[in-house]
């Protein structure tokens, strides 16, 4: 532990109380902010593990689909036919806010403009393919919310533990040191002031009494 | 906005089935060129990428995931499945918030 070097003086004892008192507020408000973080960041691991697992689930299914798909059509033919499907999907993603850090929030839309391809060439796995991946994309919106939201959020709480046990740890003592290094010496030389008050009173009482003997 | 794959042959292919735009890539430079194309578009939303691709330039893509708010990066298992040593969710939170497990 260590003090600051300060001059021991009024002026400064007071500038010392103000940083202590200030430190100890900025100490509350971080802690209470790493708390509410925390709780946030609890309740969202379970919802990220649950669509990390669902998702990768249905995108195991999906390739076998397209596994299926390439089999019976050919990697070219599937290019092709790619081409011909016509889904638009819109993300809209927006900025939810907890405490300073922005979530995002993702809504995914599709647009379908069917029929795709002529039925008779194709595949069931072709329609089995493309409702498969439509499913894992759909899910895919809600993993990125909910991945990127805990990324986000625990780098945060990382940051505001390191802020709060920088101040309980290291700012806060030392000021609380400093504060007594200061009033120690403020009252070492109140004493030593008071001592030499008396001594001039009674050297001063002393050369009265000569005078008027 | 919209998605943007990039990956191996299979998962690009896939998700061209249902009208995603993508990019096929094997090395990391091809990776890397790939991302820096996506981030300067500016209507794409989220990119898809896969692990294995991912691993290759992680450093890259953990900046840009903690530097910018958009577009959000989501990293997939590829048809042969999650890649070896993946982080879960559960141990990166773990590691961020300082809890030992």
């Amino acid at each position: 532990m260590a003090k600051y070097e300060v001059a021991p003086t009024k002026t400064n004892l007071m500038k010392i109380k103000r940083n202590l008192g200030f430190a100890q507020e900025g100490w509350e408000l971080l802690d209470q902010k790493r708390k509410i973080l925390t709780v946030e960041l609890m309740g969202l691991i379970d919802t990220a593990v649950e669509a990390q697992e669902i998702a990768e689930e249905k995108l195991k299914a999906a390739f076998e689909a397209l596994d299926q798909l390439t089999l019976r059509m050919g990697r070219r033919e599937i290019d092709l036919t790619a081409l011909g499907v016509n889904i638009e999907s819109d993300i809209n993603i927006s900025q939810r806010r907890v405490m300073g850090v922005s979530l995002p929030t993702v809504k995914v839309r599709f647009t379908d403009n069917p029929p795709y391809f002529a039925a008779p060439e194709s595949s069931v796995w072709l329609d089995e393919t493309i409702k498969r991946f439509r499913e894992v994309l759909h899910l895919l919106g809600e993993l990125a919310e909910a991945r990127i939201s805990l990324v986000r959020l625990s780098r945060e709480v990382a940051k505001t533990t390191r802020r709060v046990n920088a101040l309980e740890k290291i700012f806060i003592p030392d000021y609380k040191e400093t504060l007594k290094y200061i009033e120690m010496s403020l009252e070492e030389s109140e004493r030593e002031a008071f001592f030499v008050l008396k001594l001039v009173k009674d050297r001063l009482s002393r050369k009265k009494g000569e005078i008027y003997e | 906005m919209q998605f943007h794959v990039i990956g191996d042959e299979n998962t690009v292919t896939g998700f061209r089935m249902i009208g995603l735009a993508g990019e096929i890539v094997e090395s990391g430079e091809e990776t890397r060129e790939a991302l820096r194309e996506a981030f300067s578009a500016d209507d794409i939303g989220i990119i898809i990428i896969t692990e294995r691709v991912a691993a290759q330039v992680q450093e890259e893509i953990d900046e840009y995931l903690f530097g910018h708010d958009f577009p959000l990066i989501i990293q997939i298992p590829d048809r042969e499945g999650p890649i070896e040593g993946r982080v879960s969710i559960r141990d990166m939170v773990n590691a961020a918030i300082g809890v030992k497990t």
